[in-house]
């Protein structure tokens, strides 16, 4: 884009970041499924190198497994070298596959740099900083639109949304599950949410 | 195939030039090397500063295996006047990583020329393409068995040896100042030529890696941080591995002792008692990479107050200041040193001396000792959860090894990050006579207006420290030209003489250190 035609909405409702999610999402991922066969590639979901996830982390989760169930498969991911490079292989690999997460700032940068040096294709990268009173997103891409939205802080609702969208081959909202934001406790955190399609593009 | 149209072009390039290049591009290196669409650029495109990413978008991005491809490329980028800004393993995070100088500029990812073309166990040195990793070149070492050391910055396993050192960076062992150990190197020139370095001219000589002045003048230093070449081939000294390593902490619990720390370290270093590139690093920077984040502490806005710093000292019992250091050499050196060591930090009466052996596998202490003997790691990385949000832009003055003059920079500096909202999350490089102070500006790039906070610090820095008479080294891409300009007239004007005389149609990473045909005006 030109920086003209960069927009950046303000307040936006929980609902409106939903449906901007969605819909880019959406487009993103219709890109590159219409030319694979079937929708039938696995999903990975790298997962950070804490011992229990974050309630926002186990949003996203909960997103990825209505899409897929037990199809979805999980790997965690830390600063070990051995882990990187390993997570560089996969990603240079001829089988389709969709890898998608939700990590902090720190295992996000080694994960989108293994995505670059591997060939990979980045369909979805995102910032995410999540206070007690506002969330703020950033939507990044290649030469894409910025989208920085202050959003409710008090649901991560719209974590199990991207999730879905990211990890399913099609939206069917009516498998969503309903996430209850705990209340009472301070929702806190910094993330990077992405989406890497793995695999010859114009094959199954 | 995807189409030659991601919606970014070079400057001055209309459509049809760049679609005309792209299809050269791709018969000279195959469809998979030409990277056009939005979603293989885009990890091209996470970068760390101040800007949106659109300043910063690739137009494409093409990766060579050969130097006749990068002769190749040069040729067709010559041809359309093609801007191309070549990375060599793109692991130059927080100072542009991987993106572009600027908007439009290819790519040309040297990542696939990665063969170890040379490991000489006996002379001590490394000849490598661009595209070798330290990971790699320590993985070959450990392999053959060879007794040599490696020395890299803190993103050493990924991070590689030729784009460290061709952008003057620098290291934690003896061996730290990588382009002091730098020694000979191979250069593909804007015409296509291709330049060796030092002894390289000479056929046949067997000392390209052993001797580095050869004859007349010395042209390597004028390739690194510049735009005058592409580096396809470098080589380096190794330090042989020492029979004994012995790495030392020292915490430090006033941020004030900095000014002693220094006067008492700078002996050490200048008359080799400690060979090693020093570190002193202050409390955040240490308690973000063992995985401290500032809402541990605190959710409010803005920088963090002192008595939170002073409550992350007590919880986990690292110092305002931690010194990093360590021995080499045989037992009989090192009890010798170690001797001289702990007297000096007996005499100064303050800082708590930890062994490896009282540290264990405690970070930070466990990296930092790694990175002392050359083990890569990426603990550092941690670095970027302490405020979250994806924004990270080293500011790296240059200071005297004089304890009022650290201690200076270091006040300045806090004073305008805090300022502005933002923590200083600093550390000291500390060379004999020289200290790279290197401070992580660190920001969340999801809040448009902490951004042009950070962004307005960035400037702030700059300004006051030039006031001061201070200068960075290195910086991001974001803020070259304004550093360039730190440095004086009559030396960006000779920048651009040579610039005009080796790439006249100003195709090789135009902005590169504000060398820019375009831009320049004298």
């Amino acid at each position: 884009m030109s920086i003209d035609r960069r927009f950046v909405l303000k307040s936006a409702s929980l609902s409106t970041l939903a449906v901007l999610t969605l819909a880019r999402a959406d487009m993103a991922l219709a890109a590159t499924r219409a030319a694979s066969m079937n929708n039938t590639h696995p999903v990975l979901v790298l997962t950070n190198d804490s011992t229990e996830p974050s309630p926002a982390e186990a949003a996203f989760l909960q997103g990825a497994y209505a899409a897929q169930g037990h199809a979805l498969q999980l790997q965690r991911v830390d600063y070990e070298p051995k882990v990187i490079r390993a997570l560089e292989r996969q990603l240079r690999s001829d089988e389709t596959m969709q890898v998608i997460g939700l990590l902090h700032d720190g295992l996000a940068t080694l994960v989108v740099d293994a995505a670059r040096s591997a060939g990979a294709r980045m369909q979805w990268l995102s910032l995410h900083k999540i206070t007690p009173n506002a969330v703020h997103h950033r939507l990044l891409n290649a030469d894409a639109d910025v989208c920085s939205c202050d959003t409710d802080a008090s649901s991560m609702y719209w974590l199990t949304e991207l999730a879905h969208v990211l990890a399913g081959p099609t939206l069917n909202s009516a498998m969503l599950p309903k996430i209850e934001s705990r209340s009472g406790k301070a929702i806190s955190g910094s993330f990077v949410s992405f989406s890497i399609a793995v695999g010859r593009p114009n094959h199954g | 195939m995807a189409d030659a149209n991601n919606g970014v072009l070079p400057r001055g390039v209309v459509q049809a030039e760049f679609e005309q290049a792209v299809t050269k591009f791709r018969a000279l290196l195959g469809d998979e090397n030409v990277l056009v669409a939005a979603d293989q650029l885009a990890p091209y495109n996470k970068i760390m500063m101040s800007v949106e990413n659109a300043e910063h978008a690739p137009s494409a991005a093409v990766t060579a295996t050969t130097v006749e491809q990068v002769q190749g490329i040069v040729r067709i980028c010559n041809e359309h006047k093609i801007p191309v800004w070549t990375i060599s393993t793109g692991r130059n995070f927080g100072y542009g990583s991987a993106a572009p100088g600027q908007r439009g500029q290819v790519i040309l990812d040297l990542k696939k020329m990665n063969k170890i073309l040379k490991v000489d166990p006996v002379m001590c040195y490394a000849l490598v393409e661009p595209g070798v990793t330290y990971g790699q070149l320590y993985d070959y070492i450990q392999e053959n068995d060879y007794p040599l050391m490696l020395s890299f910055p803190a993103p050493s396993a990924i991070a590689g040896p030729l784009g460290n050192t061709m952008d003057r960076g620098v290291g934690y062992t003896p061996y730290g100042e990588h382009f002091m150990m730098q020694c000979g190197m191979e250069v593909v020139l804007a015409n296509g030529e291709i330049l060796r370095t030092g002894m390289g001219g000479v056929p046949g000589s067997n000392t390209w890696q052993i001797f580095k002045w050869g004859f007349g003048p010395t042209l390597d230093g004028m390739f690194t941080q510049a735009n005058y070449g592409i580096t396809t081939k470098l080589g380096f000294w190794l330090m042989p591995k020492p029979p004994v390593f012995k790495p030392f902490e020292v915490v430090f619990d006033d941020e004030a002792d900095i000014n002693e720390i220094v006067e008492m370290l700078r002996p050490l270093r200048i008359n080799g008692v400690i060979q090693n590139s020093v570190v002193i690093a202050n409390i955040l920077w240490e308690a973000s990479t063992a995985g401290v984040r500032r809402s541990d502490y605190t959710m409010e806005p803005g920088s963090t107050p002192d008595e939170i710093l002073r409550e992350i000292q007590t919880t986990t019992g690292l110092g305002a200041w931690n010194v990093y250091a360590a021995l080499y050499g045989t037992q009989e050196q090192v009890d010798v040193n170690w001797k001289i060591v702990t007297d000096a930090f007996a005499s100064l009466g303050k800082g708590r001396i930890v062994t490896e052996e009282e540290a264990g596998d405690r970070q930070p202490f466990k990296y930092r000792a790694q990175l002392m003997s050359g083990v890569p790691n990426l603990q550092e990385f941690g670095l970027y959860n302490w405020r979250g949000g994806g924004g990270s832009m080293w500011f790296a003055p240059v200071s005297e090894a004089r304890g009022s003059e650290c201690e200076k920079q270091a006040r300045l500096a806090k004073s305008i990050l805090n300022k502005h909202g933002l923590d200083y999350v600093g550390e000291f490089i500390v060379a004999p006579r020289d200290m790279h102070h290197v401070i992580d500006v660190l920001f969340n790039r999801a809040d448009p207006e902490e951004t042009a906070r950070a962004d307005a610090c960035f400037n702030e820095l700059l300004d006051e420290f030039e006031k001061e008479g201070y200068a960075v080294y290195r910086v991001n891409t974001r803020f070259q030209e304004r550093v360039a300009r730190s440095y004086g007239k009559v030396k960006r004007d000779v920048e651009h003489a040579i610039k005009r005389a080796l790439d006249p149609n100003n195709i090789l990473a135009p902005g590169k250190s504000g060398i820019d045909l375009d831009n320049y005006t004298g």
